[in-house]
């Protein structure tokens, strides 16, 4: 989606110049706060899940 | 993403002249409806916003009051005709396609999410009727919620039943006539009664005695507050009622409510034992609508927390004195404010142009010529529908919790509760 902004952006923006260059800051942002954390995510949900259905109730206690 | 952009450039959807309906709808006409609906939830709806959060719903000898204002409102929104945008024609709706009608609800939510739930559960027991009811049950109920005269309820969760609906205990047994009594308590039932409304149809899950155990034993009923008579008026009070408030943070003003019913009368929706794949129907409305609410309540966090960070000042920005005729600078030169800031708007664009995607595929759908491109829109959508809701109003809650009470210093703790952020 934010591929097809920033083209979209890139094509239209002439008659509001300062409108599309704000969407392509934006989706500039994006990419290098969100989508980063991506990465980050998946490896977080691949490496717990296998140890998450090995825990006893038991472990749960303080 | 302005809305505009998403409708005009992204999603192209004036090009879409295959979907049926869509070569009735110009860039003029959506902006004028858009437009519109701008100016009613900003000018009637948000400022019943921070007042009926205080104020709250009240039960009064056995009915719920809506806060003040809330009536008025709500008959300025039916007298608009804003209740019927994405509604068949056939029933009185507008027909608009659903890719305009998410923008319509990210305005309403972003202003007052209470009073947009109203309208919101409606359209939900809309479409479960429309897509599963008979032919009578259409003709008896639909008219009447399209255009918002009625509203509707979704009737799921029991007290020890949530997630898991397998466990629900409400029974339903034949009561003659094609009817059946219907009996259990429902809680958190979102506008479960109300004074916005001259009826409401709650749709409800129950188990027939012949029911196979867990979710395959499930039906749905319609289940009106009045009983409607054979030529459409209004006849007796049903045998249900809001047993109690329920109180949810930022929402006092929907009423939320413990339902019982009492034997109540009500009419089948769809086939015996199929409720749950009825309901869904009204339930991946709901999850898209609930994914909107993640988008509405974080963009006018986003709204207040720009127009605080604009106005208020503290300290010098690092590279210098921005604004020498000022004590200090306006916070917004912070780099951390203007991370927040950043990371608040464009989850939000982001956020916007899936959902106006998740709305067309739904559009596509149901409207696609093809049948091959209108299932494989369909099956997108499904893939889609859990992300929208669950990903943007995680996001969404972290916009309105979170961000902003660290560039509004704590104030939102306190009392700033009227402009929604």
């Amino acid at each position: 989606m934010w591929t097809r902004s920033a083209v979209t952006a890139l094509e239209s923006g002439t008659e509001d110049k300062a409108f599309y260059e704000r969407k392509l800051k934006t989706a500039q942002f994006y990419m290098s706060y969100w989508t980063v954390q991506t990465r980050s995510l998946r490896k977080q949900v691949e490496s717990s899940s296998e140890l998450m259905t090995q825990l006893e109730e038991a472990d749960f206690d303080l | 993403m302005t809305i505009q952009f998403v409708l005009n450039e992204l999603l192209n959807i004036y090009q879409r002249t295959e979907l049926k309906g869509f070569d009735e709808i110009d860039a003029d006409l959506a902006d004028a409806i858009l437009q519109g609906v701008a100016d009613f939830t900003t000018e009637v709806m948000l400022p019943l916003n921070g007042s009926g959060d205080v104020e709250g719903c009240k039960l009064v000898d056995g009915k719920v009051i809506a806060p003040k204002g809330f009536a008025d409102a709500y008959k300025q929104y039916v007298d608009n005709g804003w209740a019927t945008l994405t509604c068949d024609p056939e029933y009185g709706g507008q027909g608009l396609p659903e890719c305009i009608g998410v923008f319509a609800t990210e305005m309403k939510t972003a202003t007052n999410m209470a009073f947009a739930m109203y309208p919101g559960l409606t359209h939900g027991a809309y479409a479960a009727i429309h897509a599963h009811g008979s032919d009578a049950l259409k003709q008896k109920y639909l008219k009447k919620l399209v255009s918002g005269e009625w509203t509707g309820t979704m009737n799921l969760t029991e007290s020890h039943a949530g997630t898991d609906l397998a466990l629900l205990r409400t029974k339903a047994v034949e009561a003659g006539e094609g009817r059946f009594a219907i009996s259990g308590e429902k809680i958190f039932i979102s506008s479960g009664d109300h004074d916005l409304a001259e009826n409401i149809i709650h749709l409800m899950l129950a188990r027939l005695p012949d029911a196979p155990e867990g979710v395959k034993g499930i039906s749905l009923f319609a289940v009106p507050k009045i009983m409607v008579n054979a030529d459409g008026s209004l006849g007796e009070a049903n045998s249900l009622c809001a047993a109690a408030l329920e109180h949810k943070m930022g929402i006092h003003g929907n009423s939320t409510c413990v339902m019982n019913f009492d034997a109540a009368i009500g009419e089948l929706i769809g086939e015996p034992h199929q409720g749950l794949k009825a309901m869904f129907t009204m339930m991946n409305q709901a999850r898209l609508g609930v994914g909107v609410q993640g988008l509405g309540v974080s963009e006018i966090a986003y709204q207040n927390a720009l127009a605080y960070a604009k106005d208020r000042i503290q300290g010098r920005g690092l590279s210098g004195v921005k604004d020498p005729s000022q004590a200090a600078d306006p916070i917004l030169v912070h780099g951390d404010v203007r991370r927040m800031l950043m990371a608040q708007k464009s989850f939000n664009e982001g956020a916007r142009a899936l959902i106006g995607q998740q709305a067309l595929w739904l559009d596509e759908a149901e409207r696609h010529p093809d049948a091959d491109k209108a299932k494989a829109a369909n099956k997108l959508a499904a893939l889609f529908t859990p992300i929208v809701k669950g990903f943007i109003t995680a996001r969404g809650f972290n916009a309105i919790y979170a961000d902003p009470w660290h560039h509004r210093s704590g104030l939102d703790v306190d009392s700033q509760r009227s402009d929604g952020a």
